[in-house]
């Protein structure tokens, strides 16, 4: 008994600096001194915090994406929405410069006049032209100021991750380090998170593991756990199907855009299989606790593989994944 | 491609900057200490006040064709009328209080006052400066005059002179029933002259409260409070006069003095509270002039005014007055802070507290890792603290972003547009503010007067952005971030609102460059922040990744 109580105590005090440096736990500081200063450049930003340069970026390169439906730019083009959605059943409106899952507003279907959202509630046309004007005017986007909105198509998403979700669209984030996948962790989006996938507001991280796609270790609230909250799916369970697939795309988003610290943002379509949906300079270090592991030392292996020349992407996932079977 | 110059490492050429700016600034500081005996802790028991008054006027231009003020030394002008002719010569007096003062022991007194000729008219118990000049040009005129006070003493009683003459003033025909309708009240209520006084300052204050708006003889736009008290005492044969008191303390960037009456009570002149009646020296207060003729006089101007200045300095007077001594002399090179006129310096003991604060913001994100509402929001609110104190500044700010929220919330259902919202946010504020002025006067709490100060768009952005937060991350993270911003804002008014940091930064304004330092030295600290270290308390001890191959790298 005396252990367990000490074990427990052990679990829920603060680390000590040291105890985190040997755990190998990326802080913010480090993230934006070490990587993301010196391994993004300035000038890339643009590419990868414009939803919709983005987009026309990953089409141009061909790696799969969710279908482009609109680009709004102005509220002028308003008028054109019915017209744009009449034969689309699920689209997903997002402003091009936002951050995080800010501003999106999912629409999965019709019911009537109005269109149903994510949460099967009722969305009037007049609601979602609100939305997107407000998008317009910058209230979504990072800076405050005039912003576009852009319309994709829904991805339907794929059964093997059904068990695992509470609606919303559950995604996988692959931190994309030099070129090679470092981490890589499922967001499954929860009740608590009102159907979204974000850690912050109560999703659940699953980390996944580059070698085989399986599940590693998930978390909620920083905190680890066994079992969905809502679906109640033991989470270890989890297999990421077509993961070779998907870690490619991910690794040739390096070539695309050139930032050396990267997060891929992958959601799995049930008919066109894996597809980029979109791409992050900043990624967050909640990575590192969904796999309840920190980032340096996978970074510091990472750094020993060939550089100069990189390899082409195959060749990078598979060493990735021999490092993390290694591991 | 080689290169012929070798780069140095970013990390080695801010360890030389820091080098040279920290040597520059500690040499200044070591400089003023040893030579000017600067101390580096204020001295707390015996402040030194600063007083600077400002006489501004404009002048008078001479009517046309009057030659009559023209003297007989007068050059003749050449062909056409000269434009300096149309101008009055120009003569200032102002009132000085006497050497052997009351409340204070007057030093260092001077006159700043380009293109005009000073000197010190000093009669029996009057001392006035007199500034002169023939041809002012057609601006505005500043005057400015500044002396050093200090070792306030304790005794308020002044001799009457002998002898006495007081000349009963002359009053107006229905003044003259109201003003005896007041001598009988007040004789009926008091005992002696003391309470004489006493009740008739009461009774004044009873006829205000009464008859707003009727013309009287009681205060009113024709007359002060003190002004009738003195017309009255003096009406019944007490000898009274107007004295006039100057505050030492920094609550107001620039006034005018206050108003005090003098009455003779046996046999001496004694200063008598005009707000309660109370006898005796003003507490924190030096005493201007007594009775006499007018504070300012100006001949050849109009619309003018003479604004006081007080500024506290924790140092042992004869260093302050060697610093002022010392930068007078041209050859002396130091940057010093009290050759500039006292408004500016008052100004200048707030901006130089600023990077300091500064400094703390970036420790409690980068170190502490506070996430706050905008990054400098807790500086602005702590500079708002300062005048409203920090507790209820805070209950204050967070009352109004509440209201304000709650109001916003019906504003959303209207589906404005952005700005549209944005700026019915701010208009909602301003009346939430002056809601909160009126209603905290009404129930007596004057710290509430006090929310003017607020940074207006500060408050109606915030308000968006925690409604936005709370939509779309939940209210936690809203109120985590109003806490993280309140925190960090109390961080900042402890520093802003130090004795002993606002004595070294003003006193050694190069102390900044080390703060300059610090807080480029804190930008590329790259170690782990303290909510870090709680925020990652749950990760296995067993680490699962070995490190394959963990050989030194260069990127």
């Amino acid at each position: 008994m005396p252990s367990l109580t000490r074990w427990l105590k052990l679990l829920r005090r603060p680390r000590t600096p040291r105890e985190l440096s040997r755990l190998g736990v990326l802080g913010m500081n480090a993230r934006n001194h070490q990587f993301v200063q010196t391994l993004n450049p300035r000038d890339r930003y643009p590419l990868v915090d414009n939803k919709w340069l983005t987009k026309l970026a990953l089409e141009r390169w061909g790696i799969p994406t969710p279908r482009q439906i609109a680009h709004l730019t102005c509220q002028a083009d308003l008028r054109h929405l019915e017209k744009l959605t009449r034969n689309v059943r699920g689209f997903a409106v997002k402003p091009c410069k936002g951050a995080g899952g800010k501003g999106i507003l999912v629409i999965t279907g019709r019911k009537n006049e109005d269109f149903v959202g994510a949460n099967g509630r009722a969305v009037s046309l007049a609601r979602l032209r609100g939305h997107i004007a407000n998008t317009l005017s910058g209230m979504h986007s990072l800076t405050g100021r005039k912003d576009a909105a852009l319309l994709e198509e829904l991805v339907v998403f794929s059964e093997a991750l059904d068990r695992y979700t509470y609606q919303g669209v559950p995604d996988i984030r692959v931190l994309v380090y030099r070129g090679y996948p470092a981490f890589a962790m499922a967001r499954l989006p929860t009740s608590e998170a009102n159907g979204k996938a974000n850690l912050h507001q109560g999703a659940v991280g699953v980390g996944i593991d580059l070698a085989t796609g399986c599940a590693l270790n998930a978390c909620q609230h920083n905190r680890a756990l066994r079992r969905h909250p809502d679906t109640g799916v033991d989470l270890l369970s989890l297999k990421v199907p077509e993961w070779q697939p998907a870690l490619e795309m991910a690794t040739r988003c390096w070539e695309m855009c050139g930032l050396g610290y990267l997060g891929a943002d992958i959601v799995l379509d049930a008919n066109q299989g894996p597809m980029v949906l979109e791409l992050n300079a900043r990624p967050g270090l909640s990575i590192q606790i969904a796999n309840g592991c920190g980032l340096r030392h996978r970074l510091a292996a990472i750094d020993a593989l060939p550089h100069d020349p990189t390899p082409r992407p195959k060749e990078r996932v598979r060493l990735a994944r021999q490092l993390a079977a290694q591991a | 491609m080689p290169n012929s110059k070798q780069r140095l490492s970013p990390r080695a050429e801010l360890l030389i900057l820091s080098f040279v700016l920290v040597g520059a600034a500690v040499a200044l500081m070591f400089y003023r200490i040893s030579e000017y005996g600067m101390p580096l802790l204020p001295v707390s028991n015996q402040p030194v006040w600063a007083i600077g008054v400002e006489v501004r006027f404009d002048p008078i231009r001479r009517a046309p064709g009057n030659r009559s003020t023209a003297t007989k030394n007068d050059a003749p002008t050449r062909g056409g009328v000269a434009t300096e002719a149309n101008l009055q010569p120009i003569k200032v007096s102002l009132a000085l209080p006497p050497r052997q003062n009351i409340g204070a022991n007057i030093f260092e007194e001077e006159s700043v006052a380009p293109g005009y000729g000073f000197h010190l008219g000093e009669t029996a118990n009057a001392r006035r400066a007199i500034w002169t000049r023939r041809d002012p040009g057609r601006e505005p005129q500043h005057l400015f005059y500044s002396m050093l006070v200090s070792a306030l003493s304790d005794s308020d009683k002044a001799a009457v002179e002998s002898p006495l003459r007081i000349t009963p003033p002359v009053l107006e025909a229905d003044e003259r029933s109201s003003i005896q309708g007041l001598i009988d009240l007040a004789r009926r209520r008091s005992s002696d002259r003391t309470s004489l006084v006493q009740q008739l300052l009461v009774a004044l204050d009873e006829e205000a409260g009464l008859r707003e708006g009727e013309p009287g003889i009681v205060p009113s736009e024709k007359a002060t409070k003190v002004e009738t008290a003195v017309r009255v005492l003096l009406s019944a044969g007490i000898p009274a006069r107007m004295a006039r008191i100057l505050p030492l303390d920094e609550e107001q960037a620039s006034r005018s003095l206050v108003e005090w009456l003098d009455v003779v009570v046996d046999g001496h002149w004694r200063l008598v509270n005009p707000e309660d009646g109370s006898f005796g020296i003003p507490v924190g207060a030096m005493v201007w002039k007594r009775g006499g003729s007018s504070l300012l006089d100006v001949e050849g101007g109009r619309r003018s005014s003479a604004r006081f200045t007080v500024v506290r300095h924790a140092l042992p007077a004869a260093v302050v007055s060697r610093g002022i001594a010392g930068d007078r002399n041209t050859s002396n090179p130091i940057f010093s802070i009290q050759q500039v006129p006292h408004r500016q310096q008052k100004l200048f003991k707030m901006l130089l507290l600023i990077p300091l604060a500064a400094l703390a913001i970036v420790f409690m994100r980068n170190l502490v890792g506070v996430l706050t509402s905008g990054t400098f929001l807790p500086l602005l609110l702590s500079l708002a603290f300062l005048e409203t104190g920090l507790l209820p500044g805070i209950a204050m700010f967070v009352l109004i972003v509440a209201a304000g929220m709650l109001l916003r919330g019906y504003l959303s259902h209207l589906n404005l547009l952005l700005v549209a919202r944005i700026s019915a946010a701010l208009i909602i504020v301003v009346f939430l503010m002056v809601l909160f002025s009126v209603i905290s006067w009404r129930i007596g709490w004057f710290q509430g007067l006090k929310i003017s100060v607020f940074p207006l768009v500060i408050i109606a952005w915030t308000i968006e952005r925690l409604a936005i937060t709370i939509e779309e991350e939940g209210p936690r993270d809203a109120l985590l971030e109003l806490g993280g911003t309140l925190l960090v804002s109390a961080v900042c008014f402890g520093i802003v609102s130090n004795r002993w940091a606002e004595h070294v930064v003003f006193n050694f304004p190069e102390s900044n460059i080390i703060v300059l330092v610090l807080t480029l030295w804190l930008g590329t600290y790259s170690g782990y922040r303290l909510t870090e270290l709680y925020r990652f308390r749950h990760l296995d001890s067993a680490s699962r990744i070995s490190v394959t191959d963990a050989s030194s790298h260069k990127t």
